[in-house]
Parts: C-alpha cells; sequence; structure tokens
C-alpha cells in the first residue's frame, strides 16, 4: 500500500473496519502532508491537529473495543471556512469575521461528527464565498495543486486543492453559481451540487439564499455518495429543506449506464460561448466512453445562458446586499474590494427588479425541467481547464457566462468529475447533470465513467 | 413594452432599448444616498461602475408579464407547521 493519505473513503474505511489502518495513522498521514507541504497551496485557513488526534484516537479505541461504527468512522476531513463548527474560528476569509467563533455546529458539520468523521480543519474559500481570488483579505488565496500558478477556481478553492492535494479525503463546500463544481474542475476531483433543498445548508454562511447548496467534494465520485449518504435528509431548521426520503446512493454505484440517454446542448457550446478545440475533445472523448457503455447521446435545447446569468445574479447581487448592507453602510474598508464590488450596486436594485428576476428564474427552472423530462442526463464540461491565479477585474464576475449557473437556478444536481488532462497538465472537466431528486443517476453515471477510464490514477506531485 | 421571444423557452426577453437609461453619476449618488450608503469617493466610483453592469443585467430581465404570474421565491405555510414527531 501506499501512503494512506492517497485512499479514497471507500478503501480506507474498509481497511478500518478490518483493523489494518489504525484512524491515528490515517490522521498522522494527512497531518504530516498538511504541515509540510500546505505552505505551497494555503488551502488550510485552520488546522485543528490537536482536536484531530483526540478524535482518531476515540475512533481507534472504538474500533478495537468491536464497536458499531459510523459511515466515516476515523475518516478525516475538512470543511470550507464558511460551514459553523463550534469552538473553532470561522471567518468566511473576511476581516468582518476575524473573530468569529461559533457557538454551534452547521448540521452538515453535526451530521460528519456524528458519523465518525475527524475534523482536520478549515479550508480557503474567496471572501463569503463570491468575491475572489483576493489578497486584501484575510488570508491568501489557495492554489491548485497541479500548478501552483495557476487558480484553484472558486469558492471552495481551499476544499479542492486540500483533496487534490492529498491533505484530506473529504470536504465539504458550497455552490451558489459553480462554487463547487468550479474548483473539483480545476483540481481534477469529483464535487457534486445537489439537489437544492437536499442538504441543509443551516449554520452555513449564506451567499443568495434562493441558490446557495452544501455539499460534498472528494477524490471519486463514489467516495462523494458516501459523503451524501452521510449530509443528505431534512432538516427543519433550514426553510429550504426538502422532506422527502434519502435513497442508498452508494447501493446506485452500478456501473450499468446502458440505455441511458444522454443531453447535450450544443447551442451553449458551439455558438453561445463556444469550447476550446482541446476542451471539445475531450468532452467528445468523454460522450465516446459513454457511448461505449451502451448510452444514447442527443442535442438539447435550453433557454440561453445569458438568461440563467441575468436571473441568478440579478437575484443574488440583491440578497447579498440584503445579508451585507449593514457592513456595507458602516464599514466597508473592512471588505475586499472584490466583493465589494460584486454586492455594492445591490443596494441600487429595486423590489420590482428583483421580483421580475425571480419570475424569470421560474420560467427558466421550468424549461430546465421539461428538457430534463426527455433525457436521463445532461452532460457538458463544466469549465476550461483553471487560468493562471492573478487578479481578475471584479466586472467579470457581470461579463462571463457560466455552464454551471444554470443548474443553480434550476435547482438540479449536478457534478463535476476529471475527464483527463491538458497538454500543460491540468485537468479537463465533464458535468453531468440530472432531474430533480435524482442525485443517484448523476453520481452512477460519474462513478461509471471514472471506472471506464484511468483518470483517477494520476495525482499531482508537489 | 412588446418584447422579443426567446423561441428555446418560449419566454418573452426584455426590449434591448429599454437598457440604455443608466443613471447619471449624480443620479447613482442620490441612490446611494437614499439606500443608506454615504461613501468615500473611491467607493463611490466602484458603485458607478458596478451598476452599469447591474443595469444591463437587469434591462435584459423581462417585464411584461401577467398580473397572476408568481415569482420563485414564494411564502409556504407548511414551512411553519410544528415539527413532525
Amino acid at each position: 500500500m501506499s501512503s494512506p493519505a492517497y485512499l479514497t473513503i471507500a478503501e480506507a474505511s474498509k481497511l478500518i473496519a478490518a483493523r489494518k489502518l489504525s484512524p491515528v495513522e490515517l490522521v498522522e498521514a494527512y497531518l504530516g502532508r498538511i504541515t509540510s507541504l500546505d505552505h505551497l497551496l494555503d488551502s488550510f485557513v485552520t488546522l485543528t491537529a490537536e482536536r484531530a488526534r483526540s478524535e482518531a484516537k476515540a475512533a481507534e479505541a472504538a474500533v478495537m473495543a468491536g464497536k458499531p461504527l459510523g459511515r466515516l468512522h476515523g475518516i478525516p476531513y475538512c470543511l470550507k471556512d464558511i460551514y459553523d463548527t463550534a469552538g473553532i474560528r470561522t471567518t468566511a476569509m473576511s476581516k468582518l469575521l476575524t473573530d468569529n467563533v461559533p457557538t454551534r455546529d452547521s448540521h452538515c458539520q453535526e451530521k460528519m461528527a456524528a458519523a465518525g468523521g475527524v475534523l482536520l480543519g478549515k479550508n480557503a474559500t474567496w471572501e463569503f464565498a463570491h468575491g475572489g481570488p483576493s489578497w486584501d483579505v484575510l488570508f491568501p488565496p489557495a492554489r491548485n495543486p497541479w500548478n501552483r500558478d495557476h487558480s484553484p477556481a472558486g469558492s471552495s478553492s481551499g476544499s479542492a486543492a486540500a483533496v487534490a492535494a492529498g491533505f484530506a479525503p473529504a470536504t465539504l463546500g458550497s455552490d451558489t453559481g459553480g462554487s463547487i463544481r468550479g474548483p473539483a474542475a480545476a483540481c481534477g476531483i469529483a464535487g457534486l451540487k445537489p439537489t437544492y433543498s437536499l442538504v441543509s445548508r443551516r449554520g452555513v454562511i449564506p451567499n443568495c439564499f434562493t441558490h446557495d447548496h452544501a455539499g460534498p467534494l472528494a477524490w471519486t465520485t463514489e467516495d462523494v455518495a458516501i459523503l451524501m449518504q452521510v449530509i443528505a435528509g431534512h432538516d427543519p431548521e433550514d426553510p429550504a429543506s426538502a422532506d422527502v426520503p434519502i435513497p442508498d446512493y452508494t447501493a446506485a454505484l452500478t456501473g450499468d449506464v446502458k440505455g441511458l440517454v444522454i443531453g447535450v446542448p450544443v447551442d451553449w457550446l458551439e455558438t453561445e460561448s463556444p469550447l476550446t478545440p482541446a476542451t471539445k475533445a475531450a468532452f467528445d472523448a468523454a460522450l465516446d466512453v459513454f457511448r461505449g457503455l451502451g448510452a444514447t447521446v442527443r442535442p438539447v435545447v435550453l433557454p440561453s445562458l445569458q438568461q440563467y446569468d441575468d436571473a441568478k445574479k440579478t437575484i443574488a447581487v440583491a440578497e447579498l446586499f440584503t445579508i451585507h448592507g449593514k457592513d456595507l453602510r458602516t464599514r466597508p474598508e473592512l471588505f475586499g474590494a472584490s466583493l465589494r464590488y460584486r454586492i455594492i450596486a445591490g443596494s441600487l436594485v429595486r423590489a420590482e427588479e428583483y421580483i421580475q428576476a425571480q419570475r424569470l428564474r421560474t420560467d427558466l427552472a421550468r424549461a430546465m425541467q421539461k428538457v430534463m423530462a426527455t433525457v436521463d442526463l445532461v452532460m457538458l464540461p463544466t469549465s476550461e481547464p483553471a487560468g493562471k491565479l492573478e487578479p481578475v477585474p471584479p466586472s467579470s464576475l457581470f461579463s462571463k457566462v457560466s455552464f454551471m449557473t444554470p443548474f443553480n437556478v434550476g435547482g438540479n444536481p449536478a457534478l463535476s468529475i476529471c475527464s483527463g488532462f491538458a497538454a500543460n497538465g491540468l485537468p479537463f472537466s465533464l458535468q453531468i447533470a440530472g432531474r430533480l431528486f435524482d442525485d443517484a443517476t448523476v453520481l452512477r453515471a460519474g462513478d461509471a465513467y471514472e471506472k471506464a477510464t484511468s483518470w483517477r490514477s494520476r495525482r499531482p506531485l508537489l | 413594452m412588446m418584447g422579443l421571444l426567446d423561441q428555446s423557452s418560449g419566454i418573452t426577453l426584455a426590449d434591448p432599448d429599454s437598457m440604455t437609461d443608466t443613471p447619471s453619476q449624480d443620479e447613482i449618488v442620490h441612490l446611494a444616498r437614499q439606500a443608506g450608503l454615504d461613501l468615500p469617493p473611491a467607493y463611490l466610483q466602484e458603485l458607478v461602475e458596478a451598476y452599469r453592469h447591474v443595469r444591463a443585467m437587469v434591462g435584459r430581465i423581462p417585464t411584461g408579464r401577467p398580473h397572476g404570474d408568481e415569482p420563485a421565491h414564494i411564502f409556504v405555510p407548511e414551512k411553519f407547521l410544528p415539527a413532525k414527531e
């Protein structure tokens, strides 16, 4: 066995249960890598080493005592630094929250701990999961482990970088317009934006209430499914939380995608936001893998990316200002310039405009479900491979359309997985979106693709 | 106002001619003060620039709607019932 730090959750769990791997040994492997290498990536903003060691010892004792083991028994994980953690600083990378120490865990943290997970620490994000990358906030931005001169994308930047670098096998992020999938794509890992309302956001610092999703990132889709089993479920303290049965996501990973119908929004990819030739080639190759597994592929027509972006961003800028208005009025200098620019104009969005954007959102979500009823899945690249890590004009938020936002507007589950590597060594990505509450089929497809290809055998070298 | 029809979605788009009425800088300062923002000059310039982008975005959102067209963000009374045992 190579370093335990490169084990998946599925592999490590089996070894722990069989008493062939100690949770203490596992946590020390990750802590060793983080303390010796994270100065290269800045993926962690808070390390909870002593707590992790203590939890790992308790997990080891439970194994040796033959006690029942949770789904994540002895598995280390980390959290984006917008998840409340009782007694542990939660900053959202913002100078406004320098001394913020929550007194209660977020719903997801409660679930992860109850499942036996071992908390390693908190990951870097863009400020309040929205503005970035920034060099004028509480901590430096995370870097991409495949090439440190490149961006890990955002806003769950440190989360994705940490998993790809072998600093943790699991992490939780958030996704309002692509903030789980974008970093997962940039860092070559798996990240799921679940169906809206499937995972509670209670105790997760909000970005835009009507589009915020909490969700998992891991090296493989199988591990994402394991994490979903832990965190999905009704929470009466999240007003949007759905009270629906939770399927067995791991059991759904049959490897069988024969007969599935895959829709491709060709207008988006060829006309509205054309792919580069290399990304198109990687995407075509991924579709060929699915054809080889027995799926069929056909074009679908969805409303324009621009409409999805306009609806989401108008709603977001108004909701963001609602959240941050008091601080913008009284201490605007404590915001990073990028975030301040991106939310300040929310002060001037009129109620009528916000409501018209909500009406458009309804239309666009309906249009998405209408198309989804004709196919099993929609596939497209998540994004182009990661660009350089450098300051970007904050206005780019308003001027660039995204392949990810439509699934936040629709609320549909959408997974990003690695689909190869560009000539410069940076990962290509494949986005797999599905019907509302059919996260299991999305995961089944992602897992089948990963097992039919060899991309999961390559790791970044630091 | 007559809008354009997006054939793929059946959604009526806003008339692009209606997007050109961007307020002047003085008007934006006035609007910002009404919103409780009394910003130093550097941040005021950020607001003026950012608002031009937001204005263009908002201007593309359809407005010709039936009276009864509910927005996505609606009140759901079931959410306020006592939790099930």
